[in-house]
């Protein structure tokens, strides 16, 4: 029965076609990863962010990737960098793919504290690319997955957005784009409220179908130049780095896979094949993975853009304007002891703001601090943290149960008791 | 899309929009002309920090002829004036410490630690009284031995009136720090206010740039309050154990007046100053204003701000000086201080952050 159900689809997704678009993609993807890789070392965050931290949030269960030693990042990043320009210049595009992708996760997985959405893409893209079809022909199936994968981004991030504070209150976009009130001639007007509402409506609408416009060849077109001038806009309102580009590299993806050939040479013909059922399970396994974890916060309680508990690798993006401070209270017994930490002067000024506002990293960085006053000799030591934390506009709030021993529970990704709730509005 | 589907779909879509725009069209609660993060910064720096250095600049040069002019002629009471014109130039030294940073702390000159450096090393200058720095030998000297610390030291550590090599000591370290607190205000009014007032890409891109960091020092001074100058004489970093020693200008007592003079130098930062606007003045913070009484909005940040600050304020003076008796007598007044201070730290690093969108412009990274 399965073999006769998936048939269809394999010989559909199995059919070669022209595999210049992918080409161009990988040109793409690889010449914007080596600026990437460039611009992270020539802004000296190789150190900053990776190197010089003395304290690290390691993912659960992945402590043991670490910086490497003596000028080994440094190295790592040169590897990097060589393999994106392999990758842009299409020599052993699998191999480079791969070597980029492993350099790449390796670097993102060093430090929660580091984590960003779109190094979450890149990787998924870079692995995608390791294991997909190359040459003059490809299979279409390996077009669909990128599309599809792209897609899942876009879809979940407007998905996101669906959400009262983006859409009834138009925050964070409102505070982000006063920021941009000095900016000459349109400062002004993107300040407004009415502005934000136009840009959080806009974007949740474009985030949600632009997938599709692309898809559509009769749309394709104008949807092409929405997608560009709304990550151009994106790009030069905040500061994400290479998302924007990057995904308006991805839109070629939805391109004819013969277009880059149009106007100078005619396409390889397109032939018919099958795809094996490995591949298909594979790419069916994948895309599960790839639904399934931007819906796991629905397995929490609360709001996830305040207790971010399922927030990574959901694609929730530019939601959450956070702000706020944290010290943390010490209880040592045998000896006795009591001590208050109110700056966390062992972590780096990043590290210190992402940890001020995320559950998981104040969690962590308790369990750290127990950790350390158990290495001065305190045999039992209780660890509780005090927060306020103000969101999307609104006044800051204890997030933190300012009761709870952090350090009599170590972290997972179970719902966590010491949240606590968003007071309501 | 079925139509029984759509329907209702699209009514809840308008629904939403309608109630979206009718947030967007709700008018300011100010009628003031909106106040820009560039203007702030302007009356920051060109009428608070450059003016404040200058005054500063005097009050050491002040210090300096005194002390010279007591060691020439110490009769009785004439230190008294230098005890005197070393608190004027120590107050106008904290008010000022939002701004120490740049030429502050900046190779190769370095001029804040030449100023105020802590730990002081008091027995390095107990045994420099053997042999104490002239105004030639003194650029030769740790800065643990010099600044408005070791002048603190000379000038309260013995009873006046002084002869010799500690008077030597004392008009070549007041000497120093005039000379020092003339090049930090040159250096603020020579380019480094420039620099902050139209950035042009080193060492801040850009004013939102300037003003983030700014408006960070802010914060981060309430917590140096917290943390520093009432936490750890508390004992919050030694087990709860009192450490009457960690208090600041511990030889004049006068560290409760360190702590006063901070908190009211934030007050023009906030308040603004000569007519000019300070952080109250912008948008995000003045249209939240409310005709409420006190408390009433919790929405109204600038009241509640306003309201933190004289709690503070209060709490701050409640404490029974000097603070290195009152962190081992007095130690609930102190943690109510901290506590009060720690309701102002609250409203500046994260509601008035959080409504500026402060942490747009750090830039030491990139976002989502």
């Amino acid at each position: 029965m399965a073999d006769d159900a998936a048939g269809p689809l394999r010989v559909a997704l199995g059919r070669t076609v022209d595999g210049a678009g992918l080409r161009v993609f990988r040109g793409l993807f690889g010449g914007l990863m080596a600026i990437a890789g460039v611009r992270y070392w020539a802004n000296g965050w190789i150190d900053s962010q990776l190197v010089d931290p003395a304290v690290r949030f390691p993912w659960p269960g992945l402590e043991w990737i670490t910086p490497l030693p003596g000028a080994g990042t440094h190295a790592l990043f040169a590897v990097m960098v060589l393999a994106a320009l392999a990758l842009a210049a299409d020599r052993w595009p699998r191999r480079a793919a791969a070597v980029f992708c492993l350099c790449f996760t390796w670097v993102e997985l060093i430090d929660r504290a580091n984590y960003l959405n779109h190094y979450y893409l890149v990787s998924l893209i870079a692995a995608l690319l390791a294991v997909l079809p190359t040459g003059r022909r490809v299979p279409l199936g390996a077009y669909v997955l990128l599309r599809v994968q792209l897609g899942l981004v876009w879809v979940f991030a407007g998905l996101a957005k669906l959400d009262a504070d983006w859409l009834l209150r138009a925050e964070p976009l409102t505070t982000w784009l006063r920021t941009a009130a000095d900016w000459p001639l349109v400062g002004g007007l993107l300040a407004t409220p009415a502005a934000a509402f136009a840009f959080a409506w806009a974007a949740a609408a474009f985030d949600l179908t632009i997938p599709f416009w692309l898809t559509w060849r009769r749309s394709r077109r104008i949807a092409f130049a929405i997608a560009v001038a709304f990550h151009v806009a994106v790009w030069a309102l905040f500061p994400i780095g290479i998302f924007s580009p990057l995904m308006i590299a991805g839109c070629t993806l939805f391109f004819a896979p013969d277009w880059p050939r149009r106007r100078h040479a005619a396409p390889p013909a397109t032939t018919p094949g099958s795809v094996g059922r490995p591949a298909l399970l594979a790419a069916a396994l994948w895309l599960t993975v790839q639904v399934a974890a931007p819906l796991r916060c629905a397995l929490y309680p609360g709001p996830v853009n305040w207790t971010e508990e399922g927030l990574r690798f959901a694609w929730r993006v530019m939601l959450i304007n956070k702000a706020g401070q944290a010290e943390f209270h010490i209880t040592a017994h045998d000896p006795p002891g009591r001590y208050v930490l109110r700056r966390a002067d062992d972590l780096t000024p990043l590290q210190a703001r992402m940890m001020v506002t995320r559950p998981d990293l104040i969690h962590a960085y308790a369990l750290h601090l127990a950790e350390r006053y158990r290495a001065r000799g305190h045999r039992r030591v209780e660890v509780r943290a005090v927060t306020r934390v103000a969101f999307n506009g609104r006044r800051a709030a204890p997030l933190i149960d300012p009761a709870f021993d952090l350090a009599s529970r170590p972290e997972s990704w179970r719902p966590q008791p010491f949240i606590l709730p968003l007071p309501p509005d | 899309m079925s139509r029984t589907l759509s329907r209702p779909l699209a009514a809840l879509a308008l629904a939403g929009l309608a109630g979206a725009l009718s947030n967007a069209c709700e008018p300011a609660k100010d009628d003031a002309v909106a106040v820009s993060k560039g203007a702030v910064v302007a009356t920051w720096v060109d009428a608070i920090a450059v003016p404040g250095h200058r005054a500063f600049a005097d009050a050491a040069a002040t210090l300096a002829g005194s002390a010279e002019a007591a060691c020439a002629d110490p009769s009785d009471g004439a230190f008294d004036g230098v005890r005197d014109d070393w608190r004027i130039a120590r107050d106008r030294w904290q008010g000022l410490q939002v701004f120490a940073f740049g030429p502050y702390d900046a190779y190769p000159a370095r001029l804040g630690p030449h100023i105020d450096f802590r730990p002081l090393r008091v027995e390095r200058i107990e045994e420099r009284l053997a042999d104490p720095p002239t105004a030639e030998t003194i650029d030769d000297t740790s800065a643990a031995q010099r600044g408005l610390p070791a002048i603190e030291y000379l000038l309260w550590a013995a009873e006046a009136p002084w002869v010799g090599a500690r008077c030597q000591y004392l008009v070549a370290a007041t000497a120093d720090t005039a000379r020092q607190a003339e090049a930090l205000y040159d250096a603020w009014a020579d380019g480094f206010a420039a620099a902050l007032t139209a950035p042009e890409g080193d060492p801040y891109a850009d004013t939102a740039a300037v003003f983030a960091a700014l408006l960070n020092r802010m914060g981060d001074q309430v917590l140096v309050l917290r943390d520093d100058k009432l936490g750890r004489p508390l004992g919050n970093r030694a087990g709860g154990v009192p450490q009457p020693e960690r208090v600041s200008s511990p030889f004049s007592g006068r560290a409760l007046d360190d702590i006063r003079v901070v908190l009211d130098s934030l007050w023009p930062l906030y308040e603004g100053v000569d007519g000019r606007p300070g952080l109250a003045g912008l948008p995000a913070i003045s249209e939240r204003r409310s005709d409420a009484a006190e408390g009433g909005d919790p929405d109204d940040v600038d009241a509640a701000f306003r309201a933190a600050y004289a709690e503070a304020r209060a709490a701050i003076d409640a404490i029974p000086a000097p603070l290195a008796v009152a962190v081992v007598e007095h130690r609930a007044a102190v943690e109510q201080a901290i506590a009060a201070l720690g309701r102002l730290q609250t409203l500046l690093q994260a509601d008035i952050y959080g409504l500026l969108g402060v942490e747009l412009a750090f830039g030491s990274g990139d976002g989502d």
